[in-house]
């Protein structure tokens, strides 16, 4: 009972600190503008707004356009679980790994699928735009989780993280390999195509509105954060005392979006087919990498 | 080939009465029979361009509909004015966009305006009135009064579907509302996936009967005001236009020192337009940074812009005849401080910009224009500069005081998007040369002429480099201090036919880059195209529910 | 590696935050700036020269003729700030301030009216012209000319074609 009590207070604290960290990107981003910025906590005044208002459907709409929001949220609160984040205890189980990619890839399909439905020009071209990427990040992603996996002989992420002791070279670059996907993966330029907005009108998000909205954007924050937090797991050595860890969740977390969000001031879109041809090079390094790995033990 | 100006003007003797109506402006009065041959000449074998064609009704005065088509020759610095008399009763002459296709826009707004019927034009819809205008009131004509016009159109209830047939790609609406674009327009984009196979566009949305309330009700001193609100950026142009044609019409020496301080505006609002349009550009293609850093220096020059006129964009420094304000010697060493910083922090930022991987893959060999289908279509300013044609009205019709500066024309070859950045870029630079030249040797002396009057009937032609391209204004002035016809003539009047040839080919997420780099500015009427992708009908929203407010 | 980035990013810092918060913070126009017109009542004389030349008749005016009363109308909701009625009053009551906050939720703190009371022609009875006009062209006329301007402009001309009638004879 404890244990779930423990896992519920993570996804809630992690909640509440989501929309804080975008809040604090970007403040930052701003200032490396040469602007003032919002408030930190204009993304939760954002989203506070977004929920009290009601959504406004298309014509054409069907179910999936209604629900996907929903379950995207559902998946990302359910992946949250399953990564230590302010404790070192989560739901760990025989295969989560799988558990984890699986609920990372079905929330991109349930976004592209919802947006399909919606019948919008733009967001259906989004939706394109957002399946060719996403196959291909999640390709990317099962194939470091994988080189992961290899690297500790395990499918528990429990045992996984972190990745580092041992410093090999195979850890290391698949490190760097996963944050670089991860960043793609949280939307950020030059790769937030799905959801350029004066292309095509925040494409996959052009027709949803008020409270799905802000389901979806909420959404997105989770998985930075779900993102975010794997990193952090696949760095932070085991033997820092339970009461640090916290802090030194927080800090790396902190540092990571900085990081991240630093990076992204700096770059321009791509158009799609330059953001495949830069996703299609690292697909043979990873494969080295996890040969690599393969042999190493 | 015929180079000096005589023999140009032998030869359009041949063809007609000419009439030289002030400085190297001339106008060329000939039947329609011959308007084809001598455009045709004009265009092409004397290397002019087509400018604008300006529609008149004229029966009040000599019983007949006037018909201009303006021509620019740069090589021999010449205005000729080709002009048609039409018959009143068959209201036909032959058409020119055979030849010259760039006239295609121009011919079809006379046909709206005062239902001038073009012979052998090849598309002679409705370009400005809506679809379900009713037949048969042309609102420019001298009889229509704008208050019955009023009247009439809100009892009328027609509406007009027009139905297409269904089509096998996939079609994109930019617009009328489009966040890439920032005035109301509309573009159907006809897509493959992400690759675009067609093109088209209606604009128009926002015409405001601006030439209709200038002629209708304003006094000569009052349309320069209205003139400047004609573009949201680049509005005192079209004022400085608007008073050389009424001063080139009444013949009236405008003071050097007036000259100069138009020259100094001109060349602050080029700098802040061109700045505005990297910030948007940036912004296209995704580089927030970019847009938020150019537009912190264009902030600069906003700032410098009202401590000389008192206004950030509206200027209202021109009056016919001279300009309202002095520049006196403080606001000129503030001007020359804050120029210094701007091209500082200019050379610092933009060069590096221009330089990123995204920018440059996004933007080289993107939406191409060639030096063919540019001089087809008679394209102006900075986008014809881009594929390789020079033309500058500062350099080959010089007006205020640029006869008096140096400056160089940029001009590149390559006709993509990245090669009309590269030319605003220089033109920037370009400008803050010319600004320092000016501001160091303006001269002393009067504001304004003396004995401002304004006889009637005659024509003048008022040209300006705006900072898209070139601006063109026909005045003719009438009786009690008014304008009997005006017509001004935006660049982009020209420059946005030429997007359709660009997009062709393209990829979707390069259509609002191209789109915007010929830096468009819509001034256009109400009526808005929803296409259903389905059942591929257009509906077109009806006047009345616009007068609604619907 | 050579990246313009780098370059960017340090011009950036050096350039530090230069928004402002504005609703919040006030901003100032400078000299010269063409903001809201405002009337000096004491000074209008009611002569009309504005509303004349205003280009987008922001300027108006009104003759209640039982009353007497000349209203000469400044509406915010038209004007171009173009300062064409600065330009043209002989008085100087109507100036430009450097203010440009505008907006209010009442339309009527748009307007700006001024009422003159008007003098009789001492002929026909009629509502003429504003009793400070008068004082105001008074100024500029020669005494033994002065009692014409109590007259209204038909009564006048007619007067004076009658001085001149006699003077030919």
């Amino acid at each position: 009972m404890e244990y779930i009590a423990i896992v519920l207070a993570n996804i809630v604290a992690i909640l509440i600190i989501a929309p804080i960290i975008d809040g604090i990107e970007r403040k930052i981003k701003a200032k490396l503008q040469c602007r003032k910025g919002p408030p930190i906590l204009q993304t939760w005044y954002d989203l506070v707004k977004l929920f009290r208002r009601p959504s406004i459907v298309t014509e054409e709409y069907s179910l999936a356009y209604v629900i996907s929001p929903y379950i995207i949220f559902a998946n990302m609160t359910l992946a949250l679980a399953l990564v230590p984040s302010f404790t070192r205890i989560s739901l760990s189980f025989f295969g989560d790994i799988i558990v984890l990619v699986y609920l990372i890839a079905s929330s991109s399909i349930f976004l592209a699928i919802g947006s399909i439905s919606s019948g919008n020009v733009f967001a259906t071209i989004g939706a394109n735009r957002e399946i060719s990427l996403a196959t291909l990040s999640k390709l990317l992603m099962a194939l470091v989780l994988a080189t992961f996996a290899t690297l500790k002989r395990a499918l528990t992420l429990g045992s996984i993280f972190p990745i580092i002791p041992p410093y090999t070279l195979s850890a290391i670059i698949s490190i760097i390999l996963f944050a670089i996907i991860a960043y793609i993966d949280c939307y950020k330029l030059p790769f937030d195509i799905p959801e350029a907005e004066p292309e095509i009108i925040d494409g996959i998000l052009v027709e949803y509105s008020g409270k799905s909205l802000g389901v979806l954007k909420y959404s997105t924050y989770l998985k930075r954060i779900l993102l975010f937090t794997i990193i952090v797991d696949l760095i932070l050595p085991r033997n820092i005392p339970t009461l640090l860890l916290p802090i030194s969740y927080f800090t790396f977390l902190l540092a990571l979006s900085i990081t991240y969000v630093c990076v992204e001031t700096y770059f321009g879109r791509l158009r799609i087919d330059q953001a495949l041809k830069f996703m299609k090079t690292m697909v043979p390094i990873l494969l080295v990498v996890w040969f690599i790995a393969y042999l190493h033990y | 080939m015929l180079t000096s100006i005589t023999e140009i003007l032998n030869l359009l003797k041949k063809y007609g009465k000419v009439e030289k109506i002030h400085k190297d402006t001339y106008v060329v009065e000939i039947s329609p029979g011959k308007v084809r041959e001598l455009c045709e000449i004009l265009h092409w074998k004397l290397n002019g361009h087509f400018s604008v064609t300006v529609g008149s009704d004229e029966r009040p005065v000599n019983g007949y509909f006037g018909v201009y088509h303006v021509f620019l020759l740069d090589k021999q610095k010449l205005s000729v004015i080709v002009h048609v008399k039409v018959n009143p009763v068959t209201l036909k002459i032959p058409s020119i966009t055979p030849i010259i296709p760039g006239a295609n826009w121009h011919e079809r707004e006379a046909h709206d305006f005062f239902g001038i019927f073009f012979e052998e034009h090849p598309n002679l819809e409705r370009l400005i009135l809506p679809y379900d205008w009713p037949e048969g009131i042309h609102p420019l004509r001298k009889d229509v009064n704008v208050r019955e016009l009023r009247y009439k159109l809100l009892k009328k209830e027609t509406g007009l579907v027009v139905e297409k047939k269904a089509e096998e790609e996939y079609i994109v609406p930019i617009g009328p509302y489009h966040p890439a674009l920032h005035e109301p327009e509309y573009f159907e984009l006809y897509v493959e996936g992400e690759k675009i196979v067609d093109a088209r566009y209606k604009g128009f949305h926002v015409h405001r009967g601006i030439e209709k309330v200038a002629e209708e009700r304003l006094t000569i001193n009052q349309v320069p005001f209205i003139a400047e609100r004609i573009c949201g950026i680049c509005g005192y142009t079209h004022n400085v236009a608007y008073c050389q044609a009424v001063e080139n019409a009444a013949r009236i020496d405008v003071p050097l020192r007036a000259k100069y301080i138009r020259s100094i505006l001109l060349e602050i609002e080029r700098v802040h337009s061109h700045l505005l349009w990297f910030g948007v550009l940036f912004h296209l293609l995704g580089f927030d940074t970019g847009f938020m850093m150019t537009w912190l220096v264009r902030e600069k020059i906003m700032d410098l812009a009202e401590i000389l006129t008192g206004n950030r964009k509206n200027y209202g420094m021109n009056l016919v005849g001279g300009v309202r304000r002095d520049i006196n010697e403080e606001k000129i060493k503030l001007s020359l401080e804050t120029l210094d910083y701007v091209e500082y922090k200019l050379r610092k930022i933009l060069d590096k910009m221009l330089k990123l991987k995204e920018i440059t893959s996004r933007t080289k060999e993107i939406g191409l224009l060639s030096r063919e289908e540019a001089r087809k279509l008679s394209v102006v300013g900075p986008v014809a500069r881009a594929s390789g044609i020079s033309t500058d009205v500062r350099r080959y019709h010089p007006y205020a005081a640029y006869s008096e500066l140096e400056f160089k024309v940029p001009v590149y070859d390559a006709g993509d998007v990245y090669s009309r950045a590269l030319v605003r870029y220089d033109e920037i630079f370009e400008s803050i040369s010319m600004l320092k030249q000016l501001l160091k040797n303006i001269p002393k002396g009067d504001l304004t002429a003396e004995n401002v009057k304004v006889p009637e009937y005659r024509k003048g032609l008022g040209l300006t480099e705006a900072p898209r391209g070139e601006n063109v204004h026909l005045v003719i002035t009438g009786r009690e201090n008014k304008v009997y016809r005006w017509r001004p003539r935006a660049p982009s009047y020209n420059n946005v036919p030429s997007t359709l040839v660009m997009l062709k080919g393209e990829k979707l997420a390069d259509a609002p880059a191209i789109i915007a780099s010929i830096d468009p500015c819509f001034s256009c009427t109400d009526h808005v195209v929803v296409i259903d992708v389905r059942t591929n009908v257009k509906q077109v929203l009806r006047l009345k529910e616009i007068a609604r407010g619907k | 590696m050579k990246t313009p980035r780098i370059d960017i990013f340090k011009e950036a810092l050096k350039t530090g935050v230069v928004t402002k918060k504005y609703p919040f913070e006030p901003v100032e126009a400078p000299e010269g700036f063409r903001g809201k017109p405002s009337i000096d009542f004491e000074k209008c004389i009611g002569c009309e020269a504005c509303v004349n030349i205003c280009p987008p008749n922001a300027l108006s005016v009104e003759i209640d003729t039982k009353r007497g009363i000349k209203r000469v109308m400044l509406f915010l909701g038209r004007c171009i700030f173009c300062g064409r009625c600065q330009d043209v009053c002989p008085t100087e009551a109507i100036k430009l301030s450097r203010e440009f906050e505008l907006s209010s939720l009442n339309s009527k703190d748009l307007y700006q009216i001024v009422e003159l009371k008007m003098a009789k022609c001492k002929i026909c009875g009629r509502y003429y012209a504003t009793v400070r006009q008068i004082l105001f062209t008074a100024k500029n006329v020669p005494k033994d000319q002065r009692p014409l301007l109590l007259l209204c402009d038909e009564c006048r001309s007619k007067v004076s074609a009658k001085h001149i009638s006699y003077a030919r004879w």
